[in-house]
């Protein structure tokens, strides 16, 4: 109990003006007080305790939601570093061609500087370890519009900067500070300045101490100029852009060897385009179709040029051929200089025999003096067409690039860079190629002429000997000829006589007054000259038939009754072969198809093949003795056999079939292939031309048919000639 | 049934008060006894023995037959219910996993009973690592033998806020490693009851870095025992540290569960030589932990009207009750602890015995058997 409430009790207690109800009544009363004080100081003292716990939890909390609060922060600055380096990343990935660089380290800068890191400037080192070197790249400008710009290569030995720059990139350390401070500073400015072909401002050497590090990454380092030294929290940001700029560079590096090999590419493909062309080459008038292939090609590989042309040597004739054009080959000129007219073309030559380009720069008035001086030699007709345009060229860069046979020009407004006349030279080979080729040509199409003119002789030689040939066999056909036309003479001749007797008994009658049988006479007579007439149309017939055959065909095909034809030349080989040896005998036969019809042939030609065919067979059977004649018996029948039938060729259809064959020695194998082929001939010299198989072959051919031969040797030969009907 | 309670502040005063009580020729068949560790529960066990009565007894840290609390003393409800309805188990976990015990008594109760309901207490070494299987481990393999449904309260026995050891025991058996179960038939006693908290958690959730049975070492990979002193915004010199007790400090940690709610988990001793200090219940490495502040005095009125409210929806006539209240509760409270328990006890008017625990057995309002701290558990019985 509280003391207080105690000494109360007590004093109650002790207090006798009370009664022990009115005692008992106020102690009850204390007591309850006593509890309630009690209860009240508990709950003051435990909401004391708790409300020190309270504000300890409540502290804590705060310190919290700070320590949250922080690494929200915290989080959002990683994220706005992290977002500054994707933007990176991003231009990084958006680099097309190795120019796009320039921006991408632009991005970079203006991110850092975003990030609020302040700093004096900011660039790019990249090692060249071999040269102990380092590749400079600063950022010009300020912020956003800042470029970049690759500086140049400096010796890492100039100052310890760059030297412990490099050696901390060689051993592949995070980062090298360096403080730059009093002499040493400007020393530092000084030397850089010498070393490199890049202004360096004068305020640099003038600034206070400051400090230069650098991060690194595998090809290099992003270098820092800062006042204060680096802290570490700014330091883990530029590391982190280091590396992103490794990628950066690695893509640079990339896109690079990419544009190479597509340069590379584009040139072997524009050479492929005009190796091409230059296989295409067929004759020499090509090498016109060749030349705009080298502008063009010269345009694809971006050589720019407002002239262009061809300078071919003719060492031997101590002169030049220039042929001048635009580059879409608007033709300028062509001129034909004596290499000493002139000291452009003996310098052009000097350089061709050496095998280097030759390069002049030309001004206006030089343009127009060079122009003057071709008028004045007539080389050009006049000044516009030559300088091709209204007004000479205010510049031109003269580049001469050698091949084989001359120089290939290229003029332009300004000098090419090594790189495009590489590309010229390139092209300027290929051209020579194609030059090579023209003259190639050239000669060859000369020879063509003498071979053509030579063949041309040898048509005319065989023309005539295919006529000499038809002479042959038309001699062949003399005696029969004769033979065939003795007999129509020979009725002529009886009838006309006999003709001539009636014509006196005639006049005897009529002087006798004896008209009937005058007149009987008369009838007589009449019909006489009819048959010196029949006879002589016959005769006529013969004759023409004979021209017929030794004339060139018509080539025209006519219904042509085989068997007829056949027989015909039959006949006439025959009695011409009776008519020259009185003593030649053969068995004829014929085994003619009566129902083959008329055929559509040429029939001089079928005709000239037939007789060819009968009159070896008759050369056959009768040849001299020595060509198989031990196979001949006493009773041995020379017989040559002619036969027609109709014929199914192998494509189907209809044909007839000519057949002529003899009982004579055969064609020796060894000769058979052989028999077809022109001059081909087994006569003696002189008595044959060699040509009447191949020529009867042609013929054949030419009616869609087939000659062909059966031989054996001793037991005679079989020709067919096989022709289809044409529908 | 008819109940009475009695209590004393040694065996003479409970024997005068028993003998009171069965003057009228009443006959309780049943005695839930909690006792002080100072007194001899031998003794009274003998005296409850005589009168045929059964004993569920278990030792307390306080205790109280009405608003009225004592410390040191006796309670002891007694109850004329049927025998039949009812039987007392202990079982002493020492030769076995107090898991295998709890399982096998489990199973004896469901065997007696097909609707068990239990009333438990357990006895341990509060320094011992086996005392957390004596929580919610306990609960479970209860449930998982006399099923979800099977009402389980009670609180486990206290030793006068010395934390060494504690004691269940019946009329013939004592143990201070025990597990003493009450079990009723479900369908003739009926049994309904609240657990009431309050506990807040406030501050920032910690982690339990380094944890060896229920004694936590580190949370945050700092001391615990530190951290439980900087909360309580105590300086304590090392020597005071060595003698603090902070089981009558009311502290507890709220240790959030991957479902449900976060439980409670009151803070036992300290050991300031590894500056570790022990919880009430199963704790784990990894627990994420906040502190918690005691309930607002509120609390007390808020457990007084729901227990109004229960006895006026569910039990209009109960026989008698039992309360299990959190020594933390004690402390947290202060004088006003005994208005908590005699709120309830008035709600439903009938006599009444209850002590202070060294942890809750009780269903929570959402309906799952829990092992609690700081926490007020009631149980209303009646027969039927």
């Amino acid at each position: 109990m509280n003391q207080n409430l105690r000494k109360i009790t007590q004093f109650l207690q002790q207090n006798d003006s009370l009664s022990v109800e009115e005692k008992a009544s106020l102690s009850k009363v204390v007591m309850d007080v006593d509890k309630e004080l009690t209860i009240t100081t508990f709950k003051l003292d435990r909401t004391e305790k708790v409300k020190r716990t309270t504000a300890i939890l409540l502290e804590e909390t705060i310190e919290e939601l700070e320590r949250k609060r922080k690494a929200v922060e915290a989080q959002n600055r990683d994220l706005e570093i992290e977002a500054s380096l994707e933007r990176v990343r991003s231009s990084t990935m958006m680099m097309y061609n190795s120019s796009d660089v320039g921006n991408a380290t632009a991005v970079l800068f203006a991110e850092l500087e975003n990030l609020g890191i302040k700093t004096i400037r900011c660039g790019i080192i990249i090692g060249k370890k071999e040269e102990e070197k380092i590749e400079l790249w600063t950022a010009s400008g300020a912020g956003k519009g800042q470029v970049m710009q690759i500086v140049g290569e400096v010796d890492v030995n100039i100052h310890p900067l760059l030297k412990g720059s490099f050696e901390a990139w060689l051993q592949e350390k995070d980062f090298f500070s360096f403080k730059l401070q009093g002499n040493d500073k400007d020393l530092y400015y000084r030397s850089l300045a010498t070393s490199l072909n890049y202004p360096i401002s004068n305020t640099m050497g003038s600034l206070p101490d400051h400090y230069c590090t650098s991060f690194m990454f595998r090809e290099g380092g992003l270098f820092v100029f800062t006042f204060e030294p680096f802290s570490s929290e700014n330091s883990t940001i530029f590391k982190k852009f280091a590396n992103v700029f490794s990628q950066t560079y690695r893509r640079y590096v990339d896109l690079k060897q990419a544009e190479a090999q597509a340069k590379e590419a584009r040139k072997a493909s524009s050479l492929d385009r005009v190796r091409g062309q230059i296989a295409s080459m067929r004759t020499a008038d090509d090498l016109q179709r060749i030349t705009p292939v080298i502008w063009h090609e010269l345009n694809s590989l971006d050589v720019p040029f407002i002239r262009c042309g061809v300078f071919i040597v003719e060492e031997e004739k101590s002169n030049v051929h220039v042929y001048l054009t635009t580059p879409d080959v608007k033709p300028l000129g062509a001129l034909s200089l004596p290499i000493e007219s002139t000291s452009l073309t003996k310098i052009i030559v000097h350089h061709w025999e050496k095998g280097i380009v030759y390069r002049e720069h030309w001004n206006r008035d030089q343009f127009i003096n060079w122009t003057q001086s071709m008028l004045e030699l007539g080389q050009i007709q006049d000044r516009i067409t030559y300088q091709g345009s209204e007004l000479p060229p205010e510049s031109l860069d003269l580049h001469f690039v050698p091949f084989v046979q001359g120089m290939l020009y290229v003029g332009n407004v300004s000098p090419l860079s090594d790189e495009k006349i590489e590309l010229v030279k390139a092209l300027a080979e290929a051209f020579s190629i194609a030059y090579a080729r023209y003259e190639d040509f050239y000669k060859l199409e000369k020879a063509k002429e003498s071979i053509e003119a030579t063949l041309t002789e040898l048509k005319a030689t065989q023309s005539q000997l295919i006529q000499s040939e038809k002479m042959a066999s038309l001699g062949e056909l003399t005696a029969g000829i004769a033979h065939e036309i003795q007999n129509p003479l020979n009725f002529v001749n009886n009838f006309s006589e006999v003709s001539t007797e009636l014509l006196d008994e005639m006049k005897d009658e009529i002087a006798a007054g004896n008209w009937q049988l005058a007149t009987e006479i008369a009838d007589d007579v009449k019909q006489n000259l009819e048959r010196i007439n029949h006879h002589g149309k016959r005769a006529d017939a013969i004759v023409k038939g004979m021209l017929q055959h030794s004339q060139a065909s018509s080539g025209q095909k006519e219904p042509t009754d085989i068997n007829a034809l056949a027989d015909e030349y039959l006949r006439l080989a025959y009695h011409g072969l009776r008519a020259k040896d009185k003593s030649f005998n053969a068995t004829l036969k014929t085994e003619f198809d009566e129902n083959i019809g008329k055929i559509s042939v040429v029939p001089q030609d079928i005709g000239r093949v037939i007789l060819n065919l009968i009159t070896n067979a008759f050369h056959a059977v009768t040849a001299p003795p020595g060509v198989g004649i031990e196979k001949r018996g006493t009773d041995y029948k020379p017989t040559v056999t002619v036969k027609t039938a109709s014929w199914v060729p192998p494509s189907g259809g209809k044909g007839v079939l000519i057949s002529v064959s003899d009982n004579g020695p055969g064609i020796p194998t060894h000769i058979v292939d052989k028999i077809f082929q022109p001059f081909f001939t087994t006569k003696p010299t002189g008595q044959g031309t060699g040509l009447g198989l191949s020529l009867s072959y042609d013929i054949v051919k030419a009616h869609g048919g087939e000659l062909k031969v059966k031989t054996k040797e001793g037991e005679g030969a079989e020709f067919i000639i096989q022709i289809p009907i044409q529908t | 049934m008819k109940a009475k309670s009695i209590k004393g502040n040694s065996t003479e005063e409970i024997k005068t008060a028993l003998e009171q009580s069965i003057a009228d020729g009443y006959k309780p068949s049943l005695a839930v006894v909690f006792i002080s560790i100072k007194q001899d529960i031998d003794a009274v066990s003998n005296l409850l023995d005589q009168k045929n009565i059964q004993i569920f007894g278990a030792t307390s840290s306080g205790e109280f037959i009405d608003g009225d609390i004592t410390n040191g003393g006796i309670a002891v409800l007694l109850m004329d219910i049927n025998p039949a309805n009812f039987e007392i188990i202990l079982y002493d976990y020492r030769d076995k996993e107090p898991e295998a015990v709890a399982k096998e008594m489990a199973e004896k109760a469901k065997g007696r009973f097909k609707n068990p309901t239990i009333i438990l207490s357990t006895s341990f070494y509060a320094r011992g690592e086996l005392e957390s299987l004596l929580g919610d481990q306990l609960i479970r393999t209860i449930e998982s033998v006399a099923g979800k449904g099977t009402t389980v309260w009670g609180g486990r026995a206290g030793d006068d806020f010395i934390f060494d050891e504690s004691v269940v025991f019946t009329n013939h058996l004592l143990t201070k490693r025990g597990i003493i179960m009450l079990v009723f038939d479900g369908d003739k006693i009926i049994a309904t009851g609240e657990a009431a908290s309050g506990q807040k958690p406030v501050g920032t959730e910690k982690i339990i870095t380094k944890a060896i049975g229920n004694w936590v070492y580190e949370i945050d990979n700092k001391p615990a025992a530190e951290m439980v002193l900087k909360y309580l915004g105590l300086n304590l010199s090392p020597e005071e540290a060595e003698t603090f007790n902070p089981s009558g400090m009311g502290i507890a940690f709220s240790v959030s569960r991957d479902k449900g709610e976060a439980i409670i988990r009151g803070v036992g001793m300290f050991n300031w030589k590894d500056k570790s200090v022990s919880v009430l219940g199963s704790i784990h490495e990894g627990d994420k932990v906040r502190f918690t502040l005691p309930p607002d005095f509120e609390v007390i009125e808020e457990v007084k009207f729901n227990a109004e409210k229960i006895q006026h929806d569910e039990m209009p006539e109960a026989d008698a009750l039992l309360i299990f209240s959190c020594i933390g509760r004690l402390t947290q409270f202060g004088p006003l602890a005994g208005d908590e328990v005699e709120g309830v006890r008035k709600a439903f008017n009938v006599p009444m015995a209850g002590f202070f625990t060294y942890g809750e057995y009780g269903r929570t309002r959402n309906g799952n058997n829990e092992f609690h701290n700081n926490t007020c558990c009631w149980v209303a019985l009646k027969e039927i």
